[in-house]
């Protein structure tokens, strides 16, 4: 959990202490400026100037044109344009598919790998290694596995009776088979963190529980899934933030095709971005991706956060 | 947790379930560092090889054709000095908020969270025009100074929680003994907390070397990173798979060796040190 403030100084440090806190009290502010220095004004300036941006019609590659002050008119358009709303229909598919299997996937390996023997904790070890690997290089192995005539998984599916086809072009299996790979690479972080979970989880409920002569499933679902719940919370989380952006993966393994049935607002910007370079459009849509990262943000700290404190703790 | 007593049908679903798992979970790793070592014929023979004559043709022809140890070095010296900057900044910030109370902390801290999604699609739209502007494009610079952004707010939060580890009454004890702010954190804290400090820069480190989206539209050839340098595997004459998998082999390994060496430690780094 993120610490409530007053761990540190102020919980042993006494009434002496005090007093010479105060006289220090430009210390910390002093040890922060240097990250605060890069942390404050850039990002600032960042936002500022995609929010300008976002107001003209401007193409970068066409500078004679100038930059035209259109108002809203660029949110106006995204409202209008197909590709640009189903691309954000197609970044919740994406990541909402991702994460409901990870979840599922969490927590169901998450129990089978909790013991505490040796083989366990290697397999725990190994289980983290798709989390490390650099996107691109899961993207294009994966690519790899999926090939049309030649890939493993082409191969598998063919034994099984399946026909042969180029999975990532075809236009129903792309956006699933582009999750199944989101799978393979983040799913390791839930499991990871349920077993972290299931480690720190208080002895008392279970054995109460025990007694009580409760079924494996009343126990899971009673007792398990509520006290994981905060952690599962933060984890997901993370998890949507990264998801609803997530970039490298399908650049990689489709390019937003076939046509834009891959196409999450991260790749449709990059289109509009540096492909066509029309900076205030892509500016636009920007906005809105960073509208809807903050709205689940948002929506976490005032629910699930809450939820946590007066359910839990 | 307390576990019960399976049964014997239970302990042979629990040891298949666990096979599956892990089947799905390494079959790729595997695959990729096989194909590493396979001749074109045998990587895409059907029915796929399983045993075959390993050859390091394909390591020896991307070291020839890809200017591959210039993008190695790149990569080393970009991911090198912005882990070392985040982590000089980030360290002092992180003392700050783990040991000092005062007016604002909470806001200090969110800010530095929050500042963490940014989706980098976002940033680099604006960030692509002002680099161009200041002609640094194809440069180490804004690479560095990108990554050293995107991971300060990273080491703040893990270091902080790496800091909240190591007992206040070391602190208090040196400050009696008339040390300085930096001097106890600097000769008492953060040998205590060297464990972290390696964590959160091995963390950083992987970071920056596994970004792709800046690093593609900011350099041209000769700042080029190596997640970079993969995608060229796709435009150069179709694809060269074993080609490709040599060079993601080379890439990767550092990743794997980084990984296992803090496994302990790798949960807590990916929450931000709110999980233990």
């Amino acid at each position: 959990m993120p610490r409530a403030s007053g761990t540190g100084a102020s919980a042993t440090a006494g009434v002496a202490g005090r007093r010479r806190r105060l006289s220090r009290a430009w210390i910390p502010w002093l040890l922060l400026a240097p990250t605060l220095v890069v942390l404050v004004p850039f990002p600032i300036y960042l936002l500022a100037t995609i929010v300008r941006n976002s107001l003209f019609d401007w193409t970068l590659t066409m500078p004679w044109l100038g930059q035209l002050f259109v108002g809203l008119g660029n949110f106006r358009t995204i409202l209008g344009d197909a590709a640009s709303l189903q691309s954000i229909l197609t970044a919740l598919v994406f990541t909402l598919g991702t994460l409901a299997a990870e979840l599922t996937l969490g927590i169901g390996v998450g129990h089978l790998l909790i013991r505490e023997t040796r083989l366990m904790s290697t397999l725990r070890g190994f289980i983290l290694l798709p989390l490390v690997i650099t996107p691109v290089v899961v993207g294009l192995l994966w690519r790899m596995m999926y090939q049309g005539d030649l890939g493993i998984i082409t191969y598998l599916l063919g034994v099984l009776g399946f026909p042969k086809m180029t999975i990532l072009a075809h236009l129903q299996l792309a956006l699933p088979a582009v999750i199944v790979v989101s799978i393979w690479q983040y799913a390791p972080f839930l499991i990871l963190v349920t077993v972290a979970g299931l480690k720190a989880l208080p002895t008392e409920p279970f054995e109460a529980a025990l007694i009580d002569g409760a079924s494996g499933w009343q126990v899971f679902r009673l007792i398990t899934i509520p006290l994981l719940r905060p952690l599962l919370y933060i984890a997901l989380l993370i998890r949507f933030i990264d998801a609803f952006k997530q970039f490298d993966l399908i650049y990689i393994m489709t390019g937003g095709g076939p046509g834009i049935r891959t196409e999450t607002i991260s790749m449709h910007i990059f289109r509009e971005g540096f492909l066509v370079f029309h900076m205030g459009y892509a500016a636009a849509l920007t906005i809105v991706l960073i509208f809807v990262v903050n709205l689940f943000a948002i929506l976490y700290f005032t629910t699930a956060a809450r939820g946590t404190r007066t359910g839990v703790t | 947790m307390i576990h019960r007593a399976s049964s014997r049908p239970g302990q042979w679903f629990r040891g298949t379930a666990i096979v599956l798992v892990m089947v799905f979970f390494m079959f790729p790793i595997v695959w990729l560092f096989m194909t590493a070592f396979k001749t074109p014929i045998d990587a895409f023979s059907i029915p796929p090889k399983v045993f075959f004559a390993p050859t390091w043709d394909n390591f020896v022809a991307v070291f020839r054709q890809h200017n591959f140890f210039l993008y190695y070095r790149n990569t080393v010296v970009i991911a090198v000095v912005s882990t070392l900057l985040s982590m000089l900044a980030g360290t002092l910030g992180a003392y700050a908020l783990s040991r000092f109370e005062f007016r604002g902390k909470g806001a200090v801290a969110g800010l530095i969270l929050g500042s963490r999604f940014a989706p980098p699609i976002a940033i680099i739209l604006p960030v692509f025009v002002l680099v161009r502007d200041l002609k640094l494009l194809d440069t180490y610079y804004p690479l560095i100074a990108l990554y050293t952004l995107a991971n300060l707010s990273f080491v703040v939060w893990l270091m902080r929680s790496f800091f909240d580890d190591v007992p206040i009454e070391i602190d208090e004890s040196a400050r009696v003994d008339g040390c300085t702010t930096l001097g106890i954190l600097w000769r008492m804290v953060l040998p205590l907390a060297r464990g972290g400090l390696a964590t959160t820069a091995i963390f950083c480190t992987i970071l920056s070397w596994n970004e792709f989206l800046w690093a593609l539209l900011l350099t041209y050839g000769n700042a080029t990173t190596l997640p970079v340098t993969m995608n060229a595997f796709i435009m150069e004459s179709g694809i060269a798979w074993g080609q490709m998998a040599a060079a993601s082999a080379l890439v990767t390994v550092p990743l794997l060796a980084f990984a296992l060496l803090i496994q302990k430690q790798f949960i807590r780094g990916l929450t931000f040190g709110a999980v233990k």
